[in-house]
């Protein structure tokens, strides 16, 4: 006798929550935190762009990028977007302050002095946890780009050898921003500068170079593929569109499979637990974002 | 043997290494010229030897064994050394990199010579290396990233406002969002942001 109407349900909800939206969202466009998005790029690719999906996203990247041991793509329209929010809050929390200053000034020539602090006191929490929050969002790209440019110094001769070898799936300017790119080569140059004044001169042109890996040690050093990493297992991105490597075990949970592949064993890897896995088991797992690094 | 003084020096960078995480100064022990230039010296010998042996080999126009190993011996001598001459160089050029992130990238990036005291440490390569590398900080944070400060503090801000001790004396100071009049164990009660520099560079105190 139990009928099922949850799809009803969902269907009357989704309406009434569309107008909640627009309102709401409205509303926000004054006082959001990280800027409102221009209207267009609301529809890049089929998916809403918002403030908060982005920071989330942010996080993932910068979490994975400091526990991984590789360089992971630099996510371009994503730091774009975020690059130009710090911009606009920056300049929407000079406005405010601004304004601030100006009617503080006006009711201090009034002299109400009561009414004056009383207000001050009113609007100084919300500019304060903008800024906090401005500061946060800082310290989290602050961070993560550092720790991208850290990888690019260690690995500068891999990425060279990258960057030569024409048969790759990901080119160097997918991987690396433009910022980064000339960081590479520029420091790549006088670093070796360095190098070739007080040591390489002096050696006979047979072991001059510093990318060598015909020698008796490589020269060249590669990311440690197989290092252990601690993954979260997130499932796919959105419910409703079902992964088809994901699979269905006996008691009801879904699992990924992956290959170890000097132990020849499959191992299941069930949405929502925590595993510790060899980096290049779960590569490409991370880099579909359906495995976090944690 | 030949390897001798090339182990010398890395056991020097590994003792610089062991020093600079110990106490966490950034402040890089004297250049080993003496060292260097002893195994560069030794280098060039066996240059001169593997030299030797090549003209000798065609010579006689019979490669036997004998010359064959030697040559290869030789070889491996002046690969070694240069292993531990780019080791130590490495080691030494990652050190000025985090000093010149950690002092050199901050407001008064200017003054070089008064930010890095060990300067008369380096030898002249190493300065030029230095001066290249913090005018490519400056250059990369004026690029996209100029609202993130890249040489900013890198632990996460957890208070608005903190309490701040003068630790030096340093008079009127003007910071970006205002002066501040820095006497010396004065303290003050202002917005982190704000004196995130000045903690850096070494004259107030966190409480």
């Amino acid at each position: 006798m139990n009928i099922d109407i949850e799809d009803i349900l969902a269907d009357l909800d989704r309406d009434t929550t569309a107008v909640d939206q627009t309102l709401t969202s409205q509303g926000q466009n004054d006082t959001t935190v990280f800027g409102s998005d221009a209207p267009g790029s609301d529809k890049a690719g089929g998916t809403a762009v918002s403030p908060v999906r982005d920071f989330e996203a942010l996080m993932t990247h910068w979490r994975n990028e400091r526990l991984g041991p590789e360089l992971l793509p630099y996510p371009h329209a994503l730091m774009a977007r975020m690059l130009r929010r710090v911009q606009e809050q920056l300049e929407h929390i000079e406005c405010i302050s601004m304004g601030y200053l100006e009617t503080l000034g006006e009711e201090d020539d009034h002299g109400t002095s009561d009414g004056g602090s009383s207000s001050n006191v009113l609007n100084k929490l919300p500019l304060l946890c903008m800024e906090a929050d401005l500061e946060r969002l800082k310290f989290v790209l602050r961070s993560y780009v550092r720790c991208r440019l850290a990888k690019v110094d260690k690995y500068s001769l891999y990425l060279r050898q990258l960057a030569q070898d024409n048969e790759r799936v990901v080119p160097l300017s997918d991987l690396l921003s433009r910022q980064e790119l000339e960081y590479h080569e520029r420091h790549s140059a006088i670093l070796l500068k360095l190098l070739n004044s007080t040591i390489l001169r002096h050696m006979p042109p047979e072991l001059q170079a510093v990318d060598d890996n015909e020698g008796s040690v490589k020269m060249v050093e590669e990311p440690e593929w197989d290092r252990f990493v601690f993954v979260y297992v997130r499932g796919p991105t959105s419910p409703r569109d079902p992964d088809p490597a994901l699979e269905v075990g006996p008691d009801g949970q879904c699992f990924y499979n992956v290959m170890i592949q000097e132990l020849r064993e499959e191992v299941e890897l069930t949405v929502g637990s925590i595993y510790v896995m060899r980096y290049n088991v779960v590569r490409e797992l991370i880099l579909e974002g359906k495995v976090e690094l944690i | 043997m030949y390897g001798d003084l090339g182990s010398k020096l890395v056991l020097e960078a590994k003792r610089a290494q062991q020093l600079s995480q110990s106490s966490g100064s950034d402040q890089l022990p004297l250049y080993q010229d003496d060292l260097v230039r002893n195994i560069l010296r030794e280098i060039a010998h066996l240059k001169k030897n593997a030299e030797i042996l090549k003209s000798q080999q065609e010579l006689e126009n019979f490669d036997n064994k004998v010359a064959k190993c030697q040559y290869f011996v030789t070889l491996l001598c002046m690969e070694r050394n240069k292993r531990c001459l780019l080791a130590y160089q490495k080691l030494r050029s990652d050190a000025l990199d985090a000093a010149a992130w950690n002092r050199n990238g901050l407001d008064t990036a200017s003054s070089l010579s008064a930010a890095k005291d060990g300067s008369s440490n380096l030898s002249h390569h190493e300065q030029e290396y230095l001066k290249d590398y913090v005018q490519l900080i400056t250059d990369m944070k004026s690029g996209d990233y100029t609202d993130i400060d890249l040489s900013g503090s890198l632990t996460p801000p957890s208070d608005v406002f903190i309490d701040v001790r003068v630790l030096k004396d340093a008079g009127e100071i003007q910071t970006e969002y205002g002066v501040f009049n820095l006497i010396k164990d004065s303290q003050f009660f202002v917005r982190q942001a704000d004196v995130e520099r000045l903690i850096q560079q070494g004259y107030l105190q966190k409480l």
